[in-house]
């Protein structure tokens, strides 16, 4: 609770917090909020601008577009939070084994961390769609594969610097095995900086999904997503801004706030960053 | 005295391997320890007091290329244990005090957490509740006041001596037969180490088993303990009875050591006893004393190896004059 007023306390901190409880809220309550099925479509009513029963107006194919716009929400955040979550684990497990494995293995597993991270993510992201095929799973899978590597750097690094730390040696010559040490040991010293680290991942895999969705490679149709909201709406641009406003706005909304937000959060948890009012 | 030995290290050698060949940090180490005894082991930084505590522990480092001779445990030689067998003895028949109690700590888990850990392994069938119970009372036993508060503390709320006790709680809530001490009160000032010492007195009156203390400090020492093993570039060169020892300090660096304590009487810019030179090469380990190229009664015979001759009853030292 110290940590969420910390982040209250800054300006910046606070528009990220709104937006993100905003984008989360939306999200989770879609079903709740939407004034319309997100795939329900109103021929008569296409492209409209903003009224009473559209309150953001219609696309193409006349469906609402504040109600989709919304379900893109669980979409992209949906998304985010399980890309996050697993290349959290995954890194920071490979990352901890890497600082305790003999040398060939921690060489295997910081190559295969250099590989992935030589390629721009969006590029290795489209060729892995290649492999795999769209979809909304497959879409998770692969967006993990490109942001598991940073994940176990930080992981690796932290280790090594605790490692030779006493109280480790302590607890094993208290009797701790190898793998109590690593996990209930090193685990809780080092995330920390992990978990800022992942949240402000998450924007950055909300505009890589949007991206990839943009690129039609993504989440399928008629599942709404922003990134294909953008570009059906870019598509009838000349007919109405509308549907670009909306989805590139919300996206703007979410990334904005996530970003804020996981800076403040660094600011709060880092007592030397901490600025004293 | 041997038969009724807890500890008996017999032999012991170690290498470590380095980028300039083997360093010998140990070599030939006999030393046995009686049961419900204190011994200590003294020498300066580097003459191997620390390695031969985690051989103990079989917490070598992993550029350990040659151990060579036993350690044995009640008879039974730990060195030819697997990894497993090894984990399962730390924590329940040995256990260790570490130098420095501001790092020894876990700074994530509060004092009950780390408590109650250490105790896992010796009382694997105990509830939380039960294991804390018992950390309250072993924390009680070591001079905290107000376990209950302490309990959940963080490391970073006590201080120093508070730390070291939390320490050897730790330590003794794992009922070991053998406790290490290394070099406990470094970290401390000089009030707390008079503390600390006195409680490791006061366990030693209630304790069934053995410490190996050690330290650089012969006062110490010669408070503390039953037995005495000074060592100097890996290697005993006198150990016995701490009477013994003291009164009749046989090798020269022994002396010397004797020599260097600190007398209250000094007069203000007088120049402090030292002994000149370092430790020799442990790379490669010149023939001969080892000692000889420090030793102020050097002569012809030095320039071969002396072995450990016998002073008084279980008094040894290795030197030619002796």
């Amino acid at each position: 609770m110290d940590i969420l007023r910390r982040i209250w306390r800054s300006p910046s901190g606070r528009i990220g917090l709104i937006a993100t409880l905003l984008v989360v809220i939306g999200g989770l309550a879609a079903p709740l909020i939407a004034t319309h099925m997100p795939n329900q479509i109103d021929v008569a009513a296409r492209l409209s601008p903003p009224s009473a029963t559209h309150w953001l107006g219609t696309d193409h194919l006349g469906r609402d577009l504040f109600s989709r716009g919304l379900y893109g929400t669980r979409i992209a955040v949906g998304v985010a939070l399980a890309v996050t979550a697993t290349a959290l684990f995954i890194g920071i497990l490979l990352g901890v084994i890497a600082a305790y494995a003999p040398t060939p293995v921690e060489r295997i597993i910081l190559a295969v961390f250099d590989i992935i991270s030589s390629y721009p993510s969006l590029i290795l992201a489209l060729a892995l769609v290649a492999v795999l095929g769209p979809g909304l799973l497959n879409i998770i899978i692969l967006v993990t594969i490109v942001f598991v590597p940073q994940f176990g750097r930080i992981a690796r690094a932290q280790t090594l610097t605790i490692k030779e730390r006493p109280f480790l040696e302590a607890e094993r010559a208290l009797g701790a095995s190898g793998s109590r040490i690593m996990f209930h040991h090193v685990l809780p010293n080092i995330v920390g900086p992990i978990v800022v680290l992942a949240s402000m991942n998450i924007p950055v895999v909300i505009t890589l999904e949007a991206g990839l969705s943009f690129l039609g490679v993504g989440i399928r149709p008629p599942l709404a997503s922003w990134g294909s909201m953008l570009f059906d709406g870019f598509t009838y641009l000349e007919q109405s801004v509308w549907p670009v406003l909306v989805a590139g706005g919300m996206l703007t909304l979410a990334t904005l706030g996530f970003t804020l937000f996981g800076e403040a959060l660094r600011d709060a948890i880092d007592p030397k960053l901490r600025r004293e009012p | 005295m041997t038969e009724d030995a807890l500890v008996e290290i017999r032999n012991l050698s170690i290498d470590f391997a380095t980028g300039r060949g083997a360093v010998h940090a140990l070599r030939e180490v006999n030393l046995s320890v009686g049961r419900r005894r204190i011994v200590g082991l003294v020498g300066e930084s580097g003459s191997g007091k620390s390695t031969l505590a985690l051989a103990l522990l079989g917490l070598l480092p992993e550029n350990t290329s040659k151990v060579t001779g036993s350690i044995e445990l009640e008879g039974k030689n730990l060195l030819a244990l697997k990894p497993e067998q090894l984990e399962h003895l730390r924590g329940r028949r040995i256990a260790m005090i570490f130098q420095d109690p501001m790092t020894a700590l876990n700074p994530v888990f509060t004092i009950g957490t780390q408590l109650v850990d250490a105790q896992r392994n010796r009382h694997p069938r105990l509830g939380r509740k039960e294991l804390l119970k018992r950390a309250a009372a072993m924390l009680t036993r070591v001079g905290i006041s107000d376990p209950k508060t302490r309990l959940s503390a963080y490391p970073h709320q006590l201080s120093g001596g508070m730390r070291q006790r939390v320490m050897i709680a730790m330590a003794l809530l794992c009922e070991p037969d053998v406790l290490i001490a290394d070099e406990p009160t470094t970290a401390l000032d000089v009030t707390i180490e008079a503390q600390i010492v006195d409680l490791i007195k006061d366990i030693q009156a209630e304790f069934s088993g053995s410490i190996i203390f050690v330290s650089h400090s012969l006062g110490l020492i010669s408070e503390l303990c039953d037995e005495v093993a000074v060592m100097y570039a890996g290697k005993v060169v006198e150990s016995g009875p701490t009477r013994s020892l003291f009164e009749r300090p046989s090798h020269p660096y022994t002396q010397a050591l004797l020599a260097c304590e600190i007398d209250p009487d000094t007069e203000p810019g007088e120049r402090l006893v030292t002994i000149k030179g370092g430790l020799p090469d442990l790379v490669d380990v010149p023939s001969g004393c080892i000692f000889a190229a420090r030793c102020p009664a050097r002569f012809d015979k030095c320039s071969q190896e002396p072995a450990l001759r016998e002073v008084a009853p279980g008094h040894n030292a290795a030197c030619w004059l002796v």
